[in-house]
């Protein structure tokens, strides 16, 4: 039996009257490489908000490891292992891309405490950042600032952010969006490169990064849990089709299947 | 690695320009006897706007109620002397502690908030602290003020001097060390987090960092130079009045800093000087109109010269040198 990292049970999140989040049971294995998929407002943003603790559930349960997480901060959970990264960049727009990892490296070391050594000093963590922004093909752009470079560039940051965190159970919300077609082959390789026991649940519209990436995948429907299952047999599933696809849907997502 | 000079990780390098500042601050000593004692306020406010720095340009707290720490110091400072002990290190280090402990206390509260929330009450507290003052006269002396100070030739053997040289050069100690201080703590991976903070509080939140703690850090800090600030002005002038809690004393410190570029220390140390001074000689130009003119320049600088007169200074001097080498 594998060793559940994260278990989210009955999430509900309403906002007045709406429901966007409906009694969502969400369990994820350690190592886990799990898609969720579903049409837009369907809730997959939400509930990463809810998971990584920007938003408060109104009912229901997290846990990371079996410790009941549900009343941690943000900040907390990120020290517990539980780590995301945003749909539309959220970094340091003035600081350069090395900073911006740096100030996430410095963190997860525990050093900003520490009022009295030169950041320069730290040797051992610059390169540790520095490594990180070469790994995701960035190191010709380490020292311009983020509001100079392209925005399928700061999507690269985003993420390097969330390797510096070292997380246990990492949430990606859309990583390929905004990421020019050429690098997406980057952001691939550097998931693809994630330790094997981080569990990892990745928002993502493009099959094609869902079929290569994930080996199970969860469909969202207004708020709720459709299903769950390996990929070809929910890309194959009539209902899923039907309720989340649409006509078009269809015809594009046959058009994939059939590469299977 | 080599990283860029201007990197936020590097920030320990000292520039070649600044041995020049602290050059020109001594010769002041030596050139201009007869005005030290003006000499020494000017580098009091230097000090409390580099406070300001702290807070403001590392930070991004937008605060209007450091002269509650100027103001705190200043009377701890007097308190202190008028109780009996005249030793001036140790005492306005005591007063300057006094000040660090009501930021730790007002801290958490406060740096709650941000933008204008944060600045309506930080002002609500300068003007509880100045009314509070005001009425408690047997302790602050009230509209009269306190100044029956008196203060233990300096290290025993410096008389403090009518024409103000001792007092001079003892500010410019008490700078110089603060400002070796605070620039350590500013390279460290503590100013780097701060920052962080002042780019995107909450990311650094949802990277796991303490933003409220360090916040808190930083203004304690803060308040602590701002209350040696007020200790010394005590100090010097052997007398504190009502003004060290004033409003008008928060704006100057912030208009010298803006004056002189916020965020990178020097700007303290660049516009107090010019702002006294065309203050000055503004007010002998014309006594009733020369407000005018400090507006206009501020409009001028900020609205033109982005970053201060340090800002301007840097554009103008990597245009002469050509740009800066990156890597």
């Amino acid at each position: 039996m594998s060793v559940v990292a994260l278990a989210a049970k009955g999430l509900t999140k309403r906002f007045g009257g709406l429901i966007v989040n409906h009694n969502i049971d969400l369990v994820l294995a350690r190592g886990a490489r799990r898609a969720l998929i579903g049409p837009n407002g369907a809730g997959k943003t939400t509930l990463v908000g809810l998971l990584s603790g920007a938003i408060r559930a109104n009912a229901g349960t997290i846990a990371l490891f079996g410790d009941d997480i549900t009343r941690d901060n943000p900040a907390r959970r990120v020290k517990r292992g539980l780590v995301r990264t945003f749909q539309v960049s959220n970094l340091f727009m003035q600081l350069s891309i090395l900073e911006n990892i740096f100030l996430a490296v410095s963190e997860q070391a525990g050093v900003t405490r520490d009022l009295w050594r030169p950041t320069a000093k730290r040797g051992a963590l610059i390169e540790c950042a520095d490594a990180i922004v070469e790994g995701l093909g960035l190191g010709s752009d380490r020292h311009r600032r983020i509001a100079e470079i392209a925005y399928g560039r700061q999507r690269l940051v985003e993420i390097g952010i969330a390797l510096a965190l070292q997380p246990k159970v990492l949430l990606l919300d859309e990583p390929a969006a905004g990421i020019p077609t050429g690098d997406v082959g980057i952001l691939l390789r550097a998931m693809e490169a994630l330790p094997p026991d981080i569990a990892i649940l990745l928002i993502e519209h493009d099959m094609q990064i869902v079929r290569r990436f994930a080996t199970e995948v969860t469909v969202m429907v207004q708020g709720r849990v459709l299903a769950t299952g390996a990929p070809a047999d929910i890309m194959t599933s009539a209902e899923i089709r039907s309720v989340y696809l649409g006509a078009a849907g269809q015809a594009r997502f046959g058009l994939t299947a059939d590469h299977a | 690695m080599t990283l860029p000079r201007e990197s936020i990780l590097s920030r320990h390098r000292i520039g070649a320009l600044e041995p020049v500042w602290w050059l020109l601050a001594l010769l002041v000593y030596f050139v201009f006897p007869k005005h030290l004692a003006i000499a020494s306020s000017v580098l009091i406010m230097a000090m409390f706007a580099l406070s300001f720095d702290v807070v403001l340009g590392y930070a991004g707290i937008l605060t209007l109620g450091n002269a509650v720490f100027f103001g705190v110091g200043a009377y701890a400072a007097a308190w202190i002397s008028i109780a009996g002990w005249h030793e001036a290190i140790t005492g306005a280090f005591a007063a300057a502690v006094v000040s660090a402990l009501a930021a730790g206390a007002l801290g958490p509260f406060v740096l709650r908030l941000t933008g204008l929330p944060l600045i309506m009450v930080t002002l609500g507290i300068g003007v509880i602290f100045f009314e509070a003052a005001n009425k408690a006269a047997w302790l602050t002396g009230g509209d009269d003020g306190l100044s029956n100070i008196v203060l233990s030739p300096l290290l025993g053997w410096f008389r403090w001097s009518l024409s103000g040289g001792t007092a001079y050069l003892y500010v410019l100690v008490w700078l110089g060390l603060l400002f070796a201080l605070i620039r350590r703590v500013m390279a460290s991976p503590f100013g780097v987090a701060l920052q962080g903070i002042r780019e995107n509080a909450d990311r650094m939140r949802l990277i796991g960092a303490p933003v409220l703690r360090h916040l808190v850090v930083s203004y304690v800090i803060s308040a602590f130079v701002a209350g040696i600030a007020g200790a010394l002005w005590t100090q010097t002038n052997a007398f504190v009045g009502l003004g060290v809690f004033s409003l008008d004393r928060a704006i100057d410190g912030l208009v010298m800093l803006a004056l002189g570029g916020v965020g990178g220390l020097y700007g303290g140390l660049i516009g107090a000087p010019v702002y006294m001074l065309l203050k000055h000689f503004s007010q002998e130009w014309n006594p009733h109109y020369w407000m005018f003119l400090i507006g206009g320049l501020l409009i001028f600088v900020v609205r033109l010269g982005r970053g201060g007169i340090l800002g301007v200074l840097g554009r103008v001097l990597s245009q002469w040198l050509g740009p800066r080498p990156v890597s």
